[in-house]
């Protein structure tokens, strides 16, 4: 086994991990900013 | 002329020690993490290291139970050991980055073995310092509204006070060394990968290493991210202290409301950070045997940074008294007269002897040369480093203005315990760094060694 590859696979998964976290918060905080004034 | 002699001077007391190749300095250096046993000394320092991480704990918890009153704060000195050990803590830091990042657009090249552990060191310092201010707000829980975040309270921070601006200063600063320490690392962890003799070596490592096969392409982005980070850390070396430094500059109590404060912090920050690096270096270079890398030219070096930003140190020191004097304002002068024979005169006069008088041994070339000798000169200012913080939060804080509002600050077991703990969080971090990830770059050392045998070829 290459074992370099578990070093992209680990990117690749991270990448998505972050990519969703910031996509979910940006659409929760996004709503309450219409009351803050 | 200048500049043969300082080659001339380059090539006599090589960064690399001669005989080494690119194979020995790979295994040299990667078999302490990999082949060699874990050794006696290590699980001796690892587990005191680790009591005290365990103290801290304790020390912690019963400060979340009970409040910050289990500590000596008190009105009038609401900043006690929390603060000093916070600045001393984020000082320390400092020479990471200095080493890390404007050494390497300096072109100082024995930055080179120096510059990992000295990163090491800085993320494990800041990680020391921001547990102080987290547990000084007494509500630590509520630490996320220093944050600017949309929040339906409609409270925001205070953007004019630099305690804001310290939170901003101080994570932008632990991110951008993170970042830098973990891209100088990935070429290593690939040689780490490739070397485990272990499957799980191999995934962990490999993980860590994200695919680094060591193409063209990979060493052309890693160079060009490297520079980068280097670029974005070079302002932080200086604006980190300086934000720091406001927190106090910022105010009008004397003793603090010095214009010097800025450039004086920054110097001490370096200077502090410097004696930590050799405090470490020394101890390490003699138990892993790595005098071949870290060569007596380095500590020599480290020695000159310090003297030089001590002398910086002492300069801000005659200029708080001379302001003091020549302002003409009878409180900046009591405050300095308070200084010298008050109550805690004896950690004044302490702190000049650790920073001041102590450090010119340094102009002696050889006790620049003398290991020992820079082991314990290193430690002194370790010492009065921490000695100055004091001096500049207590003495300022404890007679102000109104003679009626004077106090006095004695740092209970708590203050002590979480001190001593924060040591052991340091301490443990590092023990694990220097057990599982090279301490010194191997990719870069193998860049230092074709180096010095293409200057040796010019001069022959």
């Amino acid at each position: 086994m290459e074992y370099w590859s578990v070093g992209v696979k680990a990117k690749t998964i991270l990448r998505a991990l972050v990519a969703k976290k910031l996509f979910r918060a940006h659409y929760s905080i996004t709503p309450s900013l219409q009351y803050s004034n | 002329m200048q500049h043969e002699t300082e080659n001339h001077s380059e090539i006599t007391t090589p960064l690399v020690a001669p005989g080494h190749t690119f194979s020995s300095i790979t295994e040299k250096i990667s078999s302490i993490v990999l082949t060699r046993r874990t050794g006696m000394g290590w699980v001796i320092g690892f587990g005191i290291a680790f009591l005290l991480v365990m103290l801290l704990l304790v020390a912690v918890t019963y400060l979340l139970v009970k409040g910050i009153g289990v500590w000596g704060v008190n009105v009038p000195v609401a900043w006690g050991f929390a603060i000093v050990n916070f600045v001393w803590w984020i000082g320390i830091g400092h020479a990471g980055t200095l080493i890390s990042a404007i050494l390497l657009l300096l072109h100082q090249k024995w930055r080179t073995s120096i510059n990992r552990f000295a990163e090491a060191m800085t993320l494990f310092a800041v990680a020391c310092a921001g547990v102080y201010p987290l547990l000084h707000l007494g509500r630590p829980w509520l630490f996320y509204w220093l944050f600017p975040y949309p929040n339906t309270l409609g409270v925001q921070p205070q953007f004019r006070s630099p305690l804001v601006w310290d939170v901003f200063a101080v994570l932008t600063y632990f991110t951008i060394s993170l970042l830098f320490w973990f891209v100088g690392l990935i070429p290593d962890l690939a040689t780490l990968r490739d070397r485990s003799q272990t499957r799980a070596g191999r995934i962990v490592y490999g993980m860590l290493a994200m695919g680094w096969r060591g193409s063209a392409a990979h060493w052309h982005r890693y160079e060009i991210a490297y520079l980068l980070l280097a670029g974005l850390a070079t302002p932080l070396v200086v604006s980190v202290h300086t934000i720091v430094s406001f927190d106090f500059a910022i105010s009008i109590l004397p003793g603090w409301h010095t214009t010097i404060f800025p450039p004086y912090f920054v110097a001490g920050a370096i200077y502090s950070g410097f004696a930590m690096v050799l405090t470490l270096a020394i101890p390490l270079r003699a138990a892993y045997g790595l005098q071949d890398f870290i060569t007596l030219r380095h500590l020599e070096n480290m020695a000159k940074v310090m003297l030089a930003t001590g002398l910086i140190v002492a300069y801000g020191y005659l200029m708080e008294t001379f302001i003091a004097w020549y302002s003409g304002n009878e409180f900046e002068q009591y405050m300095m007269i308070n200084r010298v024979t008050g109550p805690y005169a004896l950690l004044y006069w302490a702190l000049l002897l650790c920073n001041i008088v102590v450090p010119q041994a340094l102009w002696s070339a050889r006790v620049r040369s003398n290991v020992v000798a820079l082991f314990i000169i290193a430690i002194i200012v370790n010492i009065g480093m921490w000695l100055e913080r004091f001096i500049i939060v207590v003495t300022s804080l404890h007679r102000d203005f109104l003679p009626s509002s004077w106090g006095m600050y004695l740092p209970t077991f708590w203050d002590w315990a979480t001190f001593i703990g924060t040591i052991g969080l340091f301490l443990a971090l590092l023990f694990l760094f220097i057990r599982f990830l090279p301490m010194i770059s191997i990719s870069e050392m193998s860049g230092m060694l074709a180096e010095t045998e293409v200057k040796k070829e010019q001069v022959e």
